[in-house]
């Protein structure tokens, strides 16, 4: 069998006393949407933040098509196609749109130590920057300031910039939060349509959404893995029930 | 990110550089010095918002690069003749880009008031260096005699000890480094160093190792901010330890800040107007008495620029330009 697409094994992190996240497995394959949720402060994006290399975990390790990257730093993380969204819009508020996903894009190219060319000289990455707004549904605002944006459509800039970084891996941490509902569908839309050809991981609070579009679910609460797999299982699941979804 | 200057812009500063070519037909030796020591400045000052308002690295010892290459000159100039400036430029520059490389590889890791406090350290470490020690004369300063000259075979080309001369030169030289900072700023590197300065957090999560940038733009930096001690060191022929020292390095952030951070062209103009000011404050024909406290009168107008305009002179004339295009339309 090949090495899975991303893996944890016995992941911990601890701020101070606090176990954001304790000895947790998890397995992204390609081709999967694999959803997290549970509760406020149960660790979900300390776990993005693990994978992204963002924090360094306390043990364990993170591998990434059988290598292993734990503690590499962000970049180097990217680097190997694994991309993330912020929860907290985090964008160039004084760039374009299309400026913002230049950064982006320019970033998958390697080094970019040319210092006597024009930056628009550059018509590959002038094509992804388009395509990714596109994907966005953002082609409309490519000349606009970020920060004269709706919060709405910061949070689909945030998308764009994702994808012009073509990532096999994305790592959403809850892409939907703030949008409205039309924007959101727009955003499920694309992760369905990039779901075959790319492992994702997901956190997201909006139930309907995580239940219609997740291949696999697993369940955090106080930093553990309390359930993990189909959504049908997780329907069913007691534990899950008591812990997070409710009694009723 | 906008790099390319508008039309107006280039319009003002075309009008800037037809007064600097009209000075030196007066005559006035007083007044070409001055004005040589203005370009230079601002060339010091332009290669200083290089990384402040750039890359957002506020240095606080960029007058290290700026003294350095003013020391090296000293110490390749022979007493009893010129030196070639067609390799003791290049000398001078590689010293400034390695102290740069070195001081840079130190002090990049750091950041906002620590990057301040380091770059302080290392430039005051350089001026003890040279204040304390035989090695140029110490604190009370050493002198070339002979300014450079460029010699091609048996032909002279090019003497700086022409004053006019001089003065050309630098006026070339501080339109060279505008071009060459502005190609630089346009460039993939220039749009990454601009991502790092509003949001680094985010350029190392796209995939940038910032580290590297930074040095490297600090290394530019340095390496213009030596290119313009150089000049300054053939303006007089003399080399005080005081061009190490954090007052030069705090002069051209006052400069950066008077002619408007990020805006790469006035901090050239800021050091226009700080020594403008400051003759017109000294002339005891039209202040009297007060031109003797013109250090008061001076730090009084820097104190009214930096509340009255929001980005100094360069900010006030890039919005007088957006209000033009404005009406226009």
């Amino acid at each position: 069998m090949s090495d899975p697409l991303l893996l944890a094994q016995d992941l911990s992190v601890s701020f101070g006393g606090l176990h954001a996240v304790s000895n947790l497995n998890l397995e992204v394959e390609m081709g999967e949407v694999h959803a997290i949720i549970g509760p406020n402060g149960a660790g979900k994006t300390s776990l993005i933040n693990l994978f992204s290399g963002d924090i360094e975990p306390t043990r364990g390790r993170v591998y990434h098509r059988g290598e292993d990257i734990t503690g590499l730093p962000p970049y180097q993380v990217v680097a190997r196609g694994i991309g993330r969204s912020y929860q907290i819009t985090n964008i160039f508020l004084e760039f374009t749109c299309s400026q913002n996903c230049w950064l982006a894009a320019r970033a998958r190219l390697g080094s970019a130590m040319r210092f006597f060319v024009p930056s628009g000289r550059d018509i590959h990455t002038a094509k992804r920057v388009s395509e990714a707004l596109s994907l966005a549904g953002l082609e409309a605002k490519a000349n606009n300031v970020a920060k004269e944006l709706s919060y709405g459509e910061q949070r689909q800039l945030e998308i764009a910039m994702l994808m012009a970084l073509e990532p096999e891996i994305l790592l959403l941490d809850e892409p939907l939060a703030g949008l409205g509902v039309d924007e959101s569908q727009g955003v499920l839309d694309l992760v369905r349509r990039l779901a075959p050809e790319h492992g994702i991981v997901l956190i997201e609070h909006d139930m309907d959404a995580v239940f219609a579009i997740a291949d696999k679910l697993t369940v955090m609460v106080d930093g553990r893995v309390l359930e993990s797999g189909t959504p049908e299982i997780i329907k069913v699941s007691e534990k899950v029930r008591k812990a997070y979804l409710g009694d009723d | 990110m906008t790099v390319i200057p508008s039309k107006f812009v280039i319009i003002v500063l075309c009008f800037f550089i037809a007064i600097l070519i009209f000075v030196p037909f007066t005559g006035d030796k007083y007044w070409i010095k001055l004005v040589t020591r203005m370009m230079v400045l601002g060339m010091f000052a332009m290669s200083l918002d290089f990384i402040v308002g750039y890359t957002g690295l506020v240095s606080f010892g960029h007058a290290a690069f700026f003294g350095l290459a003013a020391y090296t000159l000293h110490l390749i100039s022979p007493e009893e003749t010129a030196v070639n400036l067609l390799w003791a430029l290049p000398v001078c520059l590689l010293v400034s880009g390695t102290a740069a490389a070195i001081i840079g590889a130190l002090s990049v890791r750091t950041r906002g008031i620590y990057f301040i406090m380091v770059t302080l350290a290392f430039a005051q470490m350089l001026f003890y260096f040279f204040h304390d020690s035989d090695i140029a004369g110490g604190s009370d300063g050493a002198f070339i005699y002979f300014k450079p000259v460029i010699v091609l075979g048996e032909l002279t080309l090019m003497d700086l000890d022409g004053q006019n001369v001089l003065y050309f030169f630098s006026l070339v030289s501080l339109m060279f480094a505008y071009g060459f900072l502005l190609i630089i700023l346009r460039s993939p590197f220039g749009r990454v160093i601009q991502g790092i300065k509003v949001n680094e957090h985010r350029m190392r999560a796209l995939g940038y190792n910032t580290y590297i940038y930074k040095l490297v733009s600090f290394i530019i930096a340095g390496l213009i901010g030596g290119y313009a001690g150089f000049l300054f060191a053939c303006i007089d022929g003399f080399v005080p330890p005081e061009l190490l020292g954090w007052q030069e390095s705090g002069l051209a952030l006052v400069m950066v800040i008077l002619g408007g951070i990020g805006t790469l062209f006035g901090p050239a103009l800021g050091a226009v107007a700080l020594l403008g000011v400051e003759e017109l404050f000294r002339e005891r024909h039209i202040f009297g008495q007060l031109s003797e406290h013109w250090q008061i009168m001076l730090g009084a107008f820097v104190i009214a620029v930096v509340l009255m305009l929001k980005n100094g002179i360069g900010g006030l004339i890039l919005k007088i330009g957006d209000r033009l295009k404005g009406s226009v339309r």
